[in-house]
């Protein structure tokens, strides 16, 4: 396998829940590559299927869930009906995640330095005398002071910044090739998120392991990711190098994205009075309620009677940059 | 202080008495320790700063939830803060809030036109069919269908839930709003939707505006004066422009540098100057500059001695022994 070849791929995934009266596709026929070493910022309002995608991968979908069509392949290996003794060694050894609230997903009972330890008695075989040792190191890499007497705290005795600090501690304890990060910043302070994102882009350097970053904020994609896809309702709309979607969005929905995005102006720049925001008129259809053609069609300026009747296709407008619109010119090929 | 102010808010102080140190010594919480501002009438004042630096204990003191330890609290020209009962209940129909999370503000068990209601039946404004006549007008101005008050919460997304909540704080007709993080909790398209409806009601009703939040864009984009808090304290305090142009506090830098933007190249933060450790604890804080502990510019005079606000003309007062002095290590600050 060569470096080039994707560590992550997801093909045509679909995920579809099962209701009283019928079934409700959440997932629709989603790809996603991560290259090696490479950060996938992963963007889409409340509900448009960015956790389902990753719990699939993880194999964690709530029950009433089903993968019901598409391949998962981690580093080659085909993961989708991989046994749930072989999801449980990938689980917190090669992939790991990193969760929104660091209070919920930290047991209060155990100390930190016990939780940290466990994963990597768990899965790694250490002794116990070892895995303290580790879970010292790993206090240590995400530059908690004092480590070596933090590891007896309890986790309501640290801030929120440093919890999540643990939790990426935890994350990264058995050098995992995959970290799934579900919103890691977005219930801490401004200050305390650049703090967290430095310390996440010196730990990729590191150990380069890939990391997927589930986000609202096209301000986080801009500083940490190198690939982007965006999500509405179910569907990947919008996929390709970061810098080629944030200069040049070609959905609809993704440039609709951007300029509802308030921005800072400092200096001459916040001389004038602030410029209108621009907002995306109506909201997401309900599951189960999906439009006949695109799902953005209620919602978007361009759409015509042929988008509101028929899916739209992925259309390449630049170099592994696609959106799914009718509407989007496609790359001209010298 | 001109008569046009909507709200005059002089020194106030909110401490909570939290139990005893071992050793019998009282702790008490400083979670407001003297802030002067206000409001003129038709503007949006703008609260910043972190998760604990007492933002939201500003707007529970000025809603008269949480006691006031000290100062005043003036709605036009009635005193809010000595309000007892009656009289406080009757002021009430002048200031009302608008809370940052749209699920828990709303009662499930009640159907949106009685959540809308509900404020002018406490207070006993107009008849019934009155009540119900402005929840159906105020049902609009935020732009939803009349008829939606027949419809429970659950039945609403959280953009709508937040336009409720919008709905009932103006039911009363209020003077002032008191709104905490009211976008935070929102998706960025549905952010969009309400900071646009709260400036064009805040048009058309002449509404005047305390807004809370921790972000500086957002604040920028609503606000006319902002008040950037830390540990219970305001530390700089300027017309909106002018804190955007011309920020003299280290602290106000530290949160402009950390700001994320769609437009930065990769990795620009880790270029920034960014603020190391957290605020120091409001139980027990320091006698000097409570920000010195993290300021990169700190000397110690800074740690001896607690800094003024100091006047530097058109309403920009800055808190810092060294403002005006320091070099900011924002490049767009430089230039202006």
């Amino acid at each position: 396998m060569t470096d080039t070849a994707p560590f992550l791929e997801i093909i045509d995934l679909s995920v579809e829940m099962k209701t009283e009266t019928g079934t409700i596709r959440v997932l629709d026929n989603v790809s996603l590559q991560i290259r090696r070493g490479t950060t996938l910022g992963i963007v889409g309002e409340s509900g448009c299927g960015k956790s389902m995608t990753a719990l699939a991968m993880m194999r964690l979908l709530p029950p009433g869930f089903e993968i019901t069509s598409g391949q998962i392949i981690l580093d080659g290996e085909d993961i989708t009906r991989a046994s749930d003794a072989r999801m449980r060694a990938l689980r917190g050894n090669d992939i790991s995640m990193i969760f929104q609230e660091p209070m919920t997903s930290l047991n209060p009972v155990f100390t930190v330095g016990d939780q940290i330890a466990e994963a990597v008695r768990q899965h790694q075989g250490l002794d116990k005398a070892k895995a303290e040792q580790r879970a010292i190191e790993m206090l240590k890499s995400v530059q908690i002071p004092g480590a070596e007497a933090r590891l007896h705290s309890y986790p309501h005795e640290f801030s929120g910044g440093m919890r999540q600090r643990v939790m990426i501690a935890m994350a990264l304890a058995c050098q995992p090739r995959l970290i799934i990060a579900d919103e890691p910043t977005t219930a801490l302070d401004v200050t305390v998120q650049a703090q967290i994102f430095a310390l996440m882009r010196e730990l990729q350097e590191e150990t380069g392991t890939a990391i997927m970053l589930i986000t609202h904020d096209l301000g986080a994609v801009a500083e940490l990711a190198d690939d982007v896809a965006v999500f509405y309702s179910g569907w990947r709309i919008e996929s390709g190098p970061a810098a080629s979607i944030l200069r040049n969005a070609s959905h609809p929905y993704t440039s609709g994205l951007m300029s509802c995005t308030p921005r800072l102006r400092l200096g001459k720049a916040a001389a004038g009075g602030a410029a209108d925001l621009r907002e995306i008129a109506g909201m997401v259809p309900q599951l189960g309620q999906m439009p006949q053609g695109c799902r953005f069609a209620p919602r978007c300026a361009l759409a015509d009677d042929h988008c509101r009747s028929a899916v739209p296709p992925d259309v390449g407008v630049a170099p592994a940059h696609s959106a799914k619109c009718w509407k989007t010119e496609a790359e001209v090929l010298a | 202080m001109s008569a046009d102010d909507i709200l005059r808010v002089n020194g106030l102080k909110v401490h909570f008495d939290v139990g005893r140190k071992p050793g019998g010594a009282r702790r008490v919480v400083h979670a407001v320790d003297g802030v002067d501002f206000h409001v003129t009438k038709g503007t949006c004042f703008g609260i910043v700063g972190e998760s604990g630096s007492g933002k939201s204990t500003i707007a529970q003191a000025i809603m008269r939830l949480a006691p006031i330890t000290d100062g005043s609290v003036f709605l036009g020209n009635q005193q809010i803060s000595g309000l007892q009962g009656d009289s406080l209940r009757a002021a009430r129909q002048r200031f009302q809030m608008v809370f940052q999370d749209p699920f828990s503000s709303l009662n499930p068990r009640k159907k949106a036109r009685a959540a809308i209601r509900e404020p002018l039946d406490l207070l006993e404004i107009g008849t019934p069919s009155e009540r119900d006549a402005v929840a159906e007008e105020m049902l609009t101005a935020v732009g939803l269908h009349r008829d939606a008050g027949r419809l429970f919460p659950h039945q609403f997304s959280g953009g709508q839930r937040q336009r409720l909540c919008i709905a009932r704080a103006l039911a009363s007709r209020p003077d002032l709003i008191v709104c905490d993080e009211p976008v935070s909790a929102l998706d960025v398209a549905i952010q969009a939707q309400i900071l646009n409806l709260l400036r064009q009601l805040q048009a058309d009703m002449g509404l005047s505006y305390v807004f809370i939040s921790h972000d500086l864009a957002v604040v920028q984009y609503i606000c006319d004066d902002v008040g950037v808090m830390y540990l219970g304290e305001f530390v700089e305090q300027a017309p909106v422009g002018k804190l955007f142009q011309d920020a003299k506090h280290p602290y106000t830098w530290s949160l402009m540098a950390a700001a994320l933007s769609p437009e930065a190249e990769r990795g620009a933060l880790a270029k920034r100057p960014l603020l190391g450790g957290e605020p120091p604890s409001p139980t027990d804080p320091p006698s000097g500059c409570r920000f010195a502990a993290r300021c990169p510019f700190a000397t110690d005079k800074c740690v001896a001695e607690k800094p003024a606000l100091r006047d530097f003309g058109s309403g920009h007062r800055v808190a810092c022994h060294f403002a005006g002095e320091l070099e900011p290590p924002i490049p767009e600050l430089r230039a202006a």
